[in-house]
Formats: C-alpha cells, sequence, structure tokens
C-alpha cells in the first residue's frame, strides 16, 4: 500500500512527499468505507437470493418502482441503506442488570477483529511506475496466514463477552456454543492451510498468490491450490463457514431455541456492530479462500500490462484495476456459494457438530497436508527448487 | 542498518501491559480480570511486533491471547456464582505473598540487569546517535522460513522434547479426567446445591 500511495500521490501533486502516517489513515478509511458498503450490498444480496431458493422476491418496495418492475434483482436496492439509518437512528438501551463493561466492550472487540483482519489481504499487484511488481495489500505481513487465525480468536473472546456480560440465559448459552464452535473448527481450519503452505514455502498471502501463478509442475491451471489440496479447499470452507457463524453452523444464535443467542440483548448500533461485524468475516474468509486456492487476481496466462492505451487516454495502474476487478469477482463467487449452502441445507446439532469437527474435518486436513508435502517434495525434486 | 522502534508506540504497550496486569490483580470481579489478562498478552504481543518478531506476535495472540485466555474464560463462566460481585478472591497469607512476589522481581530485575543483550553491533552506530526507546535492535528480521530451519537444524532435540512434553501433559490430563471403573457412576442429573 505504502509504496503505491506515495507513488500515486508523487505522480497527482508532482513530486509532494507524504508523511509517514498517511497512508495508514488512508488504508483505515479505505478499509473501513469497504465494510460498509461491501456489507450493504452483502446483505441485499443474501436476501435477494434466499427470496429466490424460497420461490419469492425479498426486498421489492424501496427504491425506484421502474428498477422493481424490471426484474426481482433490480428492485428493492434501498432496503438495507433504510435500515442502516434505522439502526442509526434507534434508542441505544443499556439494560439495567447487565455488566455494562462488558456489555459495553463486546461490540467494540467484535468490529476491532473483523476490522484488523483486513490488513495482509492482498486484492491486486502493480507494477505501473515501479521496479518490480507490488503486491496490494495494507501491508503483506510476512507471516499473512497466521495473523489472519490469530486475529479471528478475538472474535470469540468478543462473543464469549457479549454473551456473559448480557446476564441472559439465552445469550450466554449462545456465547459459549460460538466459542466452542470458533476454538475447535480453528484447528483443521489451520490445518487445512497448512497445505498451501507447504506448497508455496511461505505463511505471506501475496507469495501464495504469486506462487499459484507460477504453477505446479510446470502446469498454470495446477497451481491454483485447489487442485492440489482440494481435500483442504473443502474443509477450509467447511470451517469457514463454522467461523463465521453462518447457517447450518448457526447455534449461537438458533432463535428457535435462544432468540437470538449472544445478540439477545443488543439493540441499534451496537447490535449493527454485531451484524457489520459477521458479514465483514464472511467476506474476509472468501477472500482468503480466493487468495489461497483459487489464485488471487491472477488469472492463468493472463499478465494485464500496467498501463491500457486508449488512444486519447493513458489508463494507468490498469493491472492493478484488471487484478481487483479478477479478484472481486472470483470472492464473489465463493460468497455465491456459501449463500447457497445457507439456504439450502438444515441447521446442525451442537453434538453433531463437534463429532464432525473432531472426528471428520481433522484427520481429513491432515491426509490433505500429507498430499500436499509430497507433491512440494516432488515439485522440489524433479521441477527444481521450492515453488516459493 | 538499525532499526529503531518508535518510542511512542513503546510506551504506550508498555502502559498498557503495566495497567491491564494490575487491573487483573484489582478487578472486582473474575470476568473482568481474566478479561484484562487477555489485554496484557495482547499488548506482550505488541512488545514482540514493535521489536520485529513477527513470528513470535502472532503464535503469542493465537496461543496465549487466543487460546489460552478463552480456557480460562469459560471456566470462569461455568464456576457456579461467579458472577457475584461480593466474592472475594481471598488472600490469605499477605505478607509470604509479598515477599514471594518481591523475591521473584529481585531474580528478574538481577537477571534482566546483568546479562548482555544482543542488540545491534555498535560498529554500525553512528556517535552522535542514541537509541530513542533505550534499546535498539539489528535490522537482521527474523522471517518464518529461517525460523523453521533453525528448529529442524540445530534445534531439533528441544523442539521434540517440547513436543514429548505436550503429549505428556495430554496423557497426563486423559488420566486425571478419566472416571474411575472401581467407583459407581454419579447418577445422571442430579446438580450440586448451590452453597
Amino acid at each position: 500500500m505504502e509504496p503505491i500511495f506515495e507513488q500515486f500521490v508523487r505522480d497527482l501533486t508532482g513530486g509532494f512527499q507524504v508523511p509517514f502516517w498517511a497512508p495508514m489513515l488512508v488504508s483505515l478509511g479505505l478499509v473501513l468505507a469497504f465494510i460498509a458498503l461491501n456489507a450493504m450490498f452483502m446483505i441485499w444480496l443474501e436476501r435477494k437470493i434466499c427470496g429466490r431458493i424460497q420461490r419469492r422476491m425479498g426486498p421489492m418496495l424501496t427504491g425506484p418502482k421502474a428498477w422493481a418492475r424490471f426484474s426481482m434483482w433490480t428492485g428493492g436496492w434501498f432496503q438495507t441503506p433504510c435500515d442502516s439509518v434505522k439502526l442509526l437512528l434507534k434508542e441505544d438501551i443499556i439494560p439495567a442488570q447487565v455488566d455494562r463493561f462488558g456489555f459495553m466492550l463486546a461490540p467494540v472487540l467484535v468490529f476491532m477483529a473483523a476490522l484488523a483482519v483486513y490488513v495482509p489481504l492482498p486484492i491486486s499487484s502493480t507494477s505501473y511506475a515501479q521496479s518490480a511488481p507490488i503486491v496490494v495489500a495494507v501491508a503483506d505481513l510476512d507471516i499473512g496466514l497466521l495473523y489472519v487465525v490469530a486475529i479471528t480468536t478475538l472474535t470469540i473472546l468478543a462473543i464469549l463477552t457479549a454473551g456473559w456480560a448480557s446476564n441472559n440465559k439465552y445469550s450466554l448459552l449462545g456465547g459459549m456454543r460460538a466459542g466452542v464452535q470458533i476454538l475447535s473448527y480453528e484447528i483443521p481450519m489451520l490445518f487445512a492451510l497448512m497445505g498451501p503452505m507447504v506448497l508455496a514455502g511461505s505463511l505471506s498471502l501475496g507469495d501464495l498468490v504469486l506462487v499459484q501463478h507460477a504453477g505446479l509442475f510446470g502446469v498454470p491451471l495446477l497451481g491454483w491450490f485447489l487442485v492440489p489440496s482440494f481435500l483442504g479447499a473443502v474443509v477450509y470452507l467447511i470451517c469457514a463457514v463454522a467461523e463465521t457463524n453462518r447457517p447450518p453452523f448457526d447455534m449461537p444464535e438458533a432463535e428457535q431455541e435462544l432468540v437470538a443467542g449472544f445478540s439477545t440483548e443488543y439493540t441499534a448500533m451496537r447490535f449493527a456492530m454485531f451484524y457489520l461485524a459477521e458479514f465483514s468475516n464472511t467476506f474476509v474468509v472468501c477472500m482468503i479462500f480466493t487468495a489461497v486456492f483459487l489464485g488471487g487476481w491472477t488469472l492463468p496466462g493472463f499478465i494485464p500490462p500496467s498501463s491500457l492505451n486508449l488512444g486519447f487516454f493513458t489508463l494507468p495502474y490498469f493491472d492493478l484495476l484488471a487484478g481487483m476487478a479478477i479478484f472481486f469477482a472470483k470472492a464473489y463467487a465463493v460468497v455465491l456459494l456459501l449463500m447457497w449452502i445457507r439456504w439450502t441445507f438444515p441447521r446442525l446439532r451442537p453434538d453433531h457438530l463437534m463429532t464432525f469437527g473432531w472426528k471428520f474435518l481433522l484427520p481429513l486436513s491432515f491426509v490433505n497436508l500429507l498430499v500436499c508435502i509430497v507433491l512440494a517434495a516432488i515439485q522440489q525434486i524433479y521441477f527444481g527448487g521450492n515453488p516459493g | 542498518m538499525i532499526y529503531d522502534p518508535n518510542p511512542v508506540a513503546f510506551w504506550l504497550l508498555a502502559a498498557m501491559v503495566a495497567g491491564c496486569a494490575l487491573a487483573v490483580v484489582r478487578a472486582r470481579k473474575l470476568f473482568h480480570a481474566g478479561l484484562a489478562l487477555v489485554g496484557t498478552l495482547f499488548a506482550v504481543a505488541g512488545l514482540y511486533g514493535l521489536l520485529q518478531a513477527w513470528f513470535l506476535a502472532a503464535v503469542q495472540v493465537l496461543v496465549y491471547a487466543g487460546a489460552i485466555a478463552i480456557m480460562l474464560l469459560f471456566a470462569i463462566m461455568l464456576t457456579h456464582n461467579m458472577m457475584n460481585p461480593d466474592l472475594k478472591s481471598l488472600t490469605t497469607q499477605p505478607w509470604t505473598a509479598a515477599a514471594l512476589c518481591l523475591m521473584l522481581l529481585a531474580i528478574l530485575l538481577g537477571g534482566t540487569l546483568s546479562s548482555t543483550w544482543q542488540t545491534a553491533p555498535d560498529t554500525t552506530l553512528s556517535p552522535t546517535w542514541t537509541p530513542k526507546c533505550g534499546f535498539q535492535v539489528a535490522e537482521a528480521i527474523p522471517s518464518v522460513q529461517a525460523l523453521g530451519f533453525r528448529l529442524l537444524d540445530p534445534f531439533t532435540l528441544p523442539f521434540e522434547m517440547v513436543s514429548v512434553l505436550i503429549l505428556v501433559s495430554l496423557i497426563g490430563a486423559l488420566v486425571v479426567a478419566r472416571r474411575n471403573p472401581a467407583l459407581p457412576e454419579a447418577p445422571e442429573g442430579r446438580e450440586e446445591k448451590a452453597p
């Protein structure tokens, strides 16, 4: 982010050197805006897809009437902005018997975790006005994948705090269920991600994408870790659904049993924080899936030029824009898959969930790791060097 | 090349470590103490990050602030009557505790002050340059790859011993938690009466 932002400002203003804190503030603003807008769009999409699967139309009444008459996919555009305004204006209630400190801390913590996890996610790369291609991320950390998994544990903490501080049996049960669920599914998830780590020989998400673009055994498409680490991809996707508490793993807020689980006592903006974080986390796991298993911002055998000549105007940073388009297209494909899963499968029972996670997914992720180690060894011996 | 940690960040993190540690001891509700413990562990991870030990920082968050602290909070939440703020965390022997703590402090301080720390080599420093934090770090960033190779080559034995230690503790926990077959099974559904 830093070198690109500095270069961009220098080009724009003719040599202005930005202070060191400017890239941080700009990335923070960009990520915040992205979380809010993207969550709004995802909520609208979720309701539309839910409607389509259940043979109804979803929100249709807010927004221009002409659009709604055109098709169900263009109606109800203004539903989520309206809902957001409603949530902003609602009275913020703190029940008398709650533990005030924990009650107020939990939404902040959950949002903090959702925000911090965006740091190492690479969305594109550019070689415009740079000596070598640069990965576009807030900061492409050396330990990217490990960082992502570590930050996710903060979410458990926040949900446990919310459940306990609400001083409500439903909340407590929901919080406990969420804690147990995320904690147990984090282990197969980490082992599922270990396969790609071994294949790439790196923990940095940017490196993972570049290695996939280089290909395995000299074959480009084989390099997408979806192929050599297929079991890992399946295990990761299942664990990702469980980690974000989405159905069919939504025991923490199973409304038929627990009212709304850990968020029962929350209203207005505090509730919106949980909701926003949940959708943001859903998108983040899709982004991680894209970067780790689907080749990130690259397509096999396609390297976009760094600037595009349109005749009357030369578009700079074309490879950045093309990469972003590819990346978000892939990420949204995964989002659609998750939504399809959500509205198709019935909810699991908590004991089934535990058995499934510990006795099925964990051994499966071990098998995947073994396969990946063998493949990485073959690559190293016969095709020269670790791909990473 | 010398990396000089940002002094503002260092003092903020240090204050957070000390403040949260104090809150762990002084909090009236046990759950708050647990949360403060997470804060301490997290700030320590921040200090590791400031020293550019990224892997250590991530593992600190993953293992301590994540797994262990959450187990601790689970235990607190499941313990009967823990919500009661009147519950005193009993200190029956304050003077013994104080003496032990002072001894620990003396040992740690003695160890810290008497050992020679490997920091950036002096030859690279300009004579007018003074570290802003009181310490400086060589720029040789320990990458994850380097760490992995070290674990597999010179430090294989300690690494394997640690895994054996974890295995032993795991088996120990299983033995302790296993029901004694000689004893009659506790009837289902009978709860302990609240004291």
